[in-house]
């Protein structure tokens, strides 16, 4: 008997079109539009990314069990996370799109859940999206600490040297050890 | 037991965003997205109009009483002034092939960055206020009225744009945003609505001739500073001319190189260079700035700043002017010097004391750009070189948006980096050459409080560095501008970690084999090279 897994492999495309379509639903209507449209990985790198990330992420989701393994969703989740999180998004809605993988999910596979009667695995699944939300989640406050990282060291290397050769702060690099 | 409804209900969340018609969506301004405002001392020292504190955050932006007056009247001063912004006001056709060229729609994908977009901000205004058809059909034939939301969107988004000029490529008519630009941030002047990044490196250079302020003594201490670097690196001690009168060269690059890693390598890479030719060149203090902050502020301040670029070949007696590794420094001088400040008769067309080859590209303005002199000497077999010394590098070329779009400097830096390293991979084809995507700092975008923005805007860059990574195991993206050098490294950071930046002249540096040279270990980072990884100083 089949079972919810090997539905998500089967209809593999219509739940990553689904989800895909949720995802760029999320940003302006003509935006979407046109990150629909245009397929090629440089001129759209957004698309692109959110492609590849997401179709990792369907594969291995249907092949993990009950708990996803961070090692595993985490570079998955990196290719999409990290572009949200440059978006001007809220924490929230940067991260929401791992959700909406229940929506296409439920939306797709409703009829086969249905039939097959895979409630219970449908439960399980989603509770295997909930635990990527939180490695999402994770990601994202990485990316954020990170331009927290990149302002500073901007500021540090724009003053630095600076002060170092006006005399304002001592330099240790030209002295050898203390005497 | 609670009642909860059946999944098929729960499922019909509305997750889409409501959708609004661009001209009702308010402009939210948060930290990340904008860049500080001039400051007043800042604004008061350069004569510029309604010096005050503000936040764009706040409401009340503090315009002055009349702002609406003042800007109708210079928009309508501009429209007669510039043919080209009139027409770029009246011919576009919404055919959108700019739509998604943007390096920050593409990142963002908000859609006022869509080049067609930003210049509607403008253009509804045009409409609005200058068509009297439009005027009556308001909305409908894509007119508006300004209000103060207006200014703080035209604030909002022309200085989202780093005037890289990768849309105009694409348009059927040649519209240049860039030119859009910087008309919107002229007339937001006129209001007292600017950014200190760009005002006081502006200041500075009007002060001390550079945008970082340095005064003489100090750059010359710096400079000295650095050829302490090189003689322990190389053994050799190099003597550059300062302020020196009656060289045949005048040499002048950006200040950001002097200090700032990992720009000063490239600066090193310049003292050896001339160093190893002998070369009869001067550094200046006071034409100690090639970029010129004043492109991003006025037509006016870019002639002045501009202006000590020949005046200073005058004073030291100079025959022609080489110039250094820079984006927007070029685009001045290629587009705008000769009819701003020329013609620089008193001057020679550049010709290569080395190899004897004359610059007739460079006739006009009398200035070279150092990858042509460079990339000729090596042509010419007058540089002795030992690439291996760059294997440590896997490079690829990032053009920059100004030289590449603003004077078509494709082949020199190229064939100079395939000489100097031999593990060099190009980017895919629609990121480079004239399609390079910006760093997302150009136009005075590259202080630290815009980092978030530029990230998205540098997204685009990021994502075909990380492919040459991943693909070649690129591990150096090197370019030929400054700001580059200092929006890169975090560029790269976030979207492709363990790339490095470097100038192309600072693997020149590395590579050159000097006459009576120590034992090289390092490189101009002083970092082990190949091999040399056990050796003790």
């Amino acid at each position: 008997m089949l079972k919810l897994a090997d539905f998500l492999v089967l209809e593999q495309k219509a739940v990553l079109d689904r989800w895909f379509d949720l995802v760029l639903d999320t940003y302006a209507e003509n935006t979407a539009v046109l990150w629909k449209k245009k397929d090629d990985p440089f001129a759209n790198p957004v698309r692109h990314k959110f492609e590849a990330g997401m179709r990792g992420i369907v594969v291995a989701l249907a092949g993990c069990g009950e708990s996803p393994r961070a090692e595993v969703f985490a570079p998955m989740l990196d290719e999409i996370v990290r572009v949200r999180a440059v978006q001007d998004f809220t924490p929230s809605q940067a991260t929401a799109f791992v959700f909406l993988l229940k929506k296409a999910v439920r939306e797709t596979l409703w009829e086969k859940v249905v039939e097959h009667d895979l409630f219970v695995e449908l439960l399980a699944l989603e509770s295997a999206v909930d635990v990527l939300a939180l490695f999402a989640f994770d990601i994202y406050c990485q990316c954020r600490a990170k331009i927290a990282e990149l302002r500073i060291a901007q500021i540090r290397k724009q003053y630095d040297r600076l002060l170092k050769r006006s005399g304002l702060v001592c330099d240790f690099s030209a002295e050898g050890e203390e005497p | 037991m609670a009642k909860y409804p059946p999944p098929e209900e729960l499922i019909k969340i509305n997750y889409t965003t409501p959708v609004k018609s661009w001209m009702d969506s308010k402009t939210a301004f948060k930290p990340g997205n904008f860049s500080y405002p001039g400051k007043p001392d800042i604004l008061k020292y350069l004569g510029m109009p309604n010096p005050r504190e503000w936040n764009p955050m706040d409401d009340d932006w503090k315009l002055p009483p009349d702002w609406q007056r003042i800007v109708m009247e210079k928009f309508r001063e501009k429209l007669k002034k510039y043919r080209s912004f009139k027409i770029f006001m009246d011919v576009c056709v919404r055919c959108g092939a700019c739509a998604d060229k943007c390096h920050f729609f593409i990142g963002g994908g908000d859609p006022k960055n869509m080049p067609v977009l930003r210049a509607e901000l403008l253009r509804s205004i045009y409409r609005g206020e200058f068509s009297a058809a439009a005027k009556v059909l308001g909305k409908l034939a894509g007119a508006r009225k300004l209000e103060e939301d207006v200014i703080k969107e035209w604030f909002m988004y022309f200085y989202q744009c780093t005037e890289c000029r990768r849309c105009s490529l694409f348009c059927p008519y040649g519209i240049d945003t860039a030119e859009i630009t910087m008309m919107a941030r002229e007339l937001l002047h006129e209001v007292g609505c600017n950014i200190n990044w760009i005002l006081e490196p502006a200041a500075n250079c009007n002060r001390t001739g550079n945008h970082l302020g340095i005064q003489p003594h100090a750059y010359k201490d710096m400079m000295d500073f650095l050829c302490d670097d090189i003689e322990e690196i190389t053994g050799r001690r190099v003597r550059p001319n300062v302020n020196k009168k009656g060289c045949e060269i005048l040499f002048i690059t950006p200040s950001g190189d002097i200090f700032a890693d990992p720009g000063i390598y490239t600066y090193m890479g310049y003292l050896i260079l001339f160093d190893y030719l002998g070369l009869d060149v001067t550094w200046s203090t006071y034409a100690s700035e090639g970029g010129n902050f004043g492109l991003f502020t006025s037509d006016k301040m870019m002639k002045k700043l501009n202006a000590k670029m020949y005046a200073e070949a005058k004073r030291l007696g100079a025959k022609w002017i080489l110039g250094g590794e820079c984006g927007h420094m070029w685009r001045v001088i290629n587009q705008y010097m000769l009819t701003m400040n020329g013609p620089a008769d008193f001057m020679e067309t550049p010709v290569s004391p080395v190899t004897g080859t004359r610059f007739d590209a460079a006739a006009g303005t009398k200035m070279l750009h150092i990858c042509e002199f460079t990339a000729d000497l090596i042509k010419n077999g007058k540089l002795k070189l030992d690439p291996s010394r760059n294997d440590n590098f896997v490079s690829t070329y990032h053009d920059s948006c100004n030289t590449a779009r603003g004077m078509g400097l494709f082949e020199e830096p190229r064939y100079i980096l395939k000489n100097v390293c031999r593990q060099f991979y190009e980017m895919p084809e629609n990121t480079i050459r004239e399609q390079t995507f910006c760093c997302g700092g150009g136009a005075g975008l590259n202080n630290e409080e815009f980092t978030e923005t530029r990230l998205r805007g540098g997204l685009p860059r990021g994502n075909a560095v990380k492919y040459v990574r991943d693909r070649h195991g690129v591990n150096n993206l090197a370019c030929i501008c400054a700001i580059d050098r200092a929006t890169l490294p975090p560029l790269c950071d976030y979207w492709a970690p363990g790339v490095g930046v470097s100038g192309v002249h600072e693997l020149v540096g590395n590579a050159l084999i000097l006459d009576g040279e120590k034992k090289r270990t390092t490189d101009l980072r002083q970092n082990p090279l190949p091999g040399m990884e056990d050796e003790e100083e």
